[in-house]
């Protein structure tokens, strides 16, 4: 039987004083969670008792890839201590892909994420009736609709629980404001919670294994309801190379998308390398049978080699939209082509940490194929 | 200052200008061109390296926007040009940087004839993306009453837009319509080759001192525009706490390194292994000071200043790309200006004033040596 704790508490306060008391304990040495500064939000890695209880763990705004800053974090080395992080279901599954490269680690991390109502552009942090559209945004969430003004991946985003987290908090819950559960989904997260936490009670739900309340089902129905509507309005996953070239169009070439992207690890980017330089020679025979080259060249081509490396691992995080300086909509791009060559994989990034990338296997069969 | 006098029918200066490089080209002192031109989906400009007639014409060398820095286009030249007379139409801010990234050994200048403007500034890219035509009816008429209200805060604060006597940029040509009379625009020689280019075209020289007026009191209504305006910034970059309050908001995307002609490294210090710390560096640091902040965006921002910006030419490339709305530019400006006087150093004013760190850096080791 699955295991869940009932907190009588507002769901924020609630958590906060789990961690406070995880960290009096010394259970665990430091949290990771976002933290809110008049406009400024960011990751943070939190020692202080009081800075917990002032942290924003459940802010609906993504700063960068949590998963990205956690591989970048364990990488060199992994965690002697205990530290639970506060993330979404995308970043974890962003990590979990990242670990699956081997850029990072999950050890002594106790991952603590919730099934996900999304989150907004990063640059409205800055809008003036912010707290009111936050306020908003968790009444929607609470009465299981879909907040108005999220990230335009989130809206397509089905993939909102987080399967491999260890502690799940269901933010679609009417009674959040007074009473809250937290769903145990792993041996680690038995090690850490116990009765002095609140009271364990069976759970009707396993979140691991597909079984959880029927809101919840409704709203990821909806989901994939939006992101069929978008591919259908858009059709991303069909546009071939014509329809890549008028979308990227407006390129500057400026890679911020890959960047940011979790799954774009690459200290120094392929396409950023000398080989990838455009060669004297390659230019004249290109001007002479083009007679006319966009300078820098290969804005395509960097986005169909991206496309190329990452659309197995793409986890629809809509980080590259946030930042593209053009306004073109690379996450919804990405997340569309990703999605179908996901499912032509049968695979989903994140999901476990077991399977290995199709991408990979691919390679490996092929190589095998060519032995033979 | 003199120069030669052409048409621009109805005041249609990109027209005019593409007739001056068409005939350049049939004359031969042009081979090849690298003009700004929209791209086929009609919302954006991007470079375009051609020897075609027909782009030509279909070319806009007065363009509303700066997408890609005009630097950074040539930079893709960095291995060779394909032709030996290309004639470049950019923006003095993009010659600028072109004039640093020469003496970065980036950009060759031989095989290039550098064509500069009047330039009464761009439009902000995300303006001018909500709506592309009403951006381009806007843009016609700043070309000419050059009115300041719709073009970028860094545009406002910029005065080299034109050349006068006292030399603040460098090209070969440059192209000028401020005090020009109507229907009419005029190019002045702006260095040896563009002396001798205006010979080889056997165009009659006039005097231009018409435009003396005019673009001294652009210069002075931009110099006030600047003063007034760093009279605000400057509180909000002085001291640690102060930097740390301007930057707030940066997410670290670099976005603002991304599109910067000057910060030309393929791999940038502050991505590389050596600014990469374990979570144990980081518990250390949380646990004398109770947290520890993601936001490595101090460290970034105040170590690409020391990096670049002896070089920054303020053409706001990177606060015009910033998610995030900061006054980047502004910033790297302010903190350019200064670093610059020290150094009475004025980036892209000429082809031949040495970077002076590198002259610093020469005589550092003349000492070490002796
Ligand atoms: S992409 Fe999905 S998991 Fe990520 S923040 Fe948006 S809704 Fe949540
Ligand atoms: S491509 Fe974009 S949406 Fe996909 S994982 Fe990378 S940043 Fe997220
Ligand atoms: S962020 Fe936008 S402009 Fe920059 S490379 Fe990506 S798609 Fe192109
Ligand atoms: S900064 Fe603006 S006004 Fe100055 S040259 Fe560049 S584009 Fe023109
Ligand atoms: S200043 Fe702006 S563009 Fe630069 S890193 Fe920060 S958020 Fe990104």
């Amino acid at each position: 039987m699955n295991k869940k704790i009932k907190i009588n508490k507002s769901v924020e306060t609630g958590l906060k004083e789990l961690l406070i008391s995880l960290l009096e304990s010394r259970k665990i040495k430091a949290v990771f969670t976002l933290e809110r500064n008049k406009d400024a939000v960011y990751y943070s890695l939190i020692t202080d008792l009081e800075k917990v209880d002032q942290a924003s763990p459940f802010l609906p705004f993504m700063p960068a890839n949590g998963g990205k800053l956690l591989s970048k974090l364990t990488d060199i080395k992994s965690i002697s201590e205990p530290i639970a992080a506060v993330i979404h279901p995308c970043e974890l599954a962003a990590f979990i892909e990242l670990i699956k490269k081997q850029q990072g680690s999950l050890d002594n991390l106790l991952i603590i994420s919730s099934v996900c109502p999304g989150v907004m552009p990063i640059n409205n942090i800055s809008e003036t009736n912010l707290d009111e559209k936050i306020k908003k945004y968790f009444e929607s969430a609470k009465n299981s609709n879909i907040p108005t003004g999220l990230r335009e991946n989130c809206e397509i985003c089905s993939r909102i629980i987080p399967t491999n987290a260890d502690i799940i908090i269901n933010l679609m819950d009417k009674d959040i404001d007074n009473s809250f559960e937290l769903y145990i989904n792993s041996e680690k997260a038995e090690k850490f919670l116990g009765d002095e936490n609140g009271e364990i009670l069976d759970s009707d739900f396993d979140f691991a294994n597909n079984t959880f309340p029927q809101n919840i089902k409704d709203i990821i129905s909806q989901k994939e309801k939006n992101r069929i509507a978008v591919n259908e309005k858009y059709k991303f996953d069909q546009l071939g190379m014509d329809g890549l070239i008028d979308l990227f169009g407006k390129c500057i070439g400026c890679h911020s998308c890959g960047g940011v992207c979790p799954i774009c690890y690459c200290e120094l980017c392929d396409f950023d390398s000398a080989e990838h330089e455009y060669k004297k020679n390659v230019l004249k025979s290109d001007l002479n049978s083009r007679a006319g080259v966009r300078l820098p060249p290969n804005t395509i081509l960097y986005q169909l080699g991206r496309l190329n490396h990452i659309s197995t691992s793409c986890v629809g995080c809509g980080m590259c939209t946030d930042v593209c300086p053009v306004d073109i909509p690379v996450g919804m791009i990405f997340s569309s082509i990703g999605n179908s060559v996901q499912e032509l994989f049968k695979y989903i990034p994140g999901e476990n940490l077991e399977e290995a990338n199709p991408i990979t296997v691919y390679k490996k069969e092929e190589l095998t194929n060519f032995e033979d | 200052m003199d120069g030669v006098i052409l048409k621009a029918q109805n005041n249609d200066f990109n027209k005019g200008i593409k007739s001056f490089l068409l005939s350049g080209l049939k004359n031969g002192v042009f081979d090849s061109f690298i003009l700004s031109m929209q791209v086929p989906a009609k919302d954006s400009y991007a470079w375009i390296l051609t020897y075609d007639e027909g782009l030509v014409k279909s070319s806009t060398p007065i363009s509303p926007i700066m997408t890609v820095q005009g630097a950074r286009a040539l930079k893709s030249l960095r291995t060779g040009t394909p032709t030996q007379k290309i004639a470049v139409v950019m923006r003095p801010c993009e010659m600028r940087a072109v004039i640093e990234l020469s003496k970065l050994n980036q950009i060759n200048l031989n095989d290039l004839i550098l064509i500069s403007y009047d330039c009464p500034g761009t439009l902000p890219i995300k303006n001018y993306l909500e709506d592309p035509e009403k951006g381009e009816e806007v843009f016609n008429k700043i070309l000419l009453d050059w009115d300041d209200k719709n073009i970028r805060e860094t545009c406002k604060l910029c005065d080299k837009v034109s050349v006068q006597e006292e030399k603040t940029f460098q090209s070969d040509l440059h192209i000028t319509t401020l005090g020009i009379e109507q229907n009419n625009f005029a190019i002045i020689s702006n260095s040896e080759k563009g002396i001798e280019i205006l010979n080889e075209l056997k165009l009659e020289i006039k005097n231009l001192s018409s435009r003396d007026e005019p673009v001294k009191k652009i210069i002075e209504t931009r110099r006030k525009n600047r003063e007034n305006s760093r009279k605000e910034l400057i509180p909000q970059l002085i001291g640690l706490d102060a930097l740390s309050e301007f930057f707030s908001k940066c997410i670290n995307c670099k976005v603002c390194r991304s599109v910067c002609p000057i910060c030309y490294c393929r791999q940038c210090y502050f991505s590389s292994e050596k600014v990469k710390y374990s979570m144990e560096d980081y518990l250390l640091q949380a646990s004398t000071r109770g947290n520890m902040k993601f936001l490595p965006s101090l460290l970034f921002q105040v170590g690409r200043m020391t990096h670049m910006s002896l070089s920054c030419v303020n053409c706001g490339a990177c606060e015009d790309a910033c998610p995030m709305d900061i006054k980047v530019g502004q910033a790297f400006s302010y903190v350019g200006d200064n670093v610059q006087k020290l150094f009475d150093y004025l980036p892209g004013r000429s082809f031949e004033e040495p970077l002076p760190l590198s002259v610093y850096r020469e005589e550092e080791f003349k000492e070490i040596e002796n």
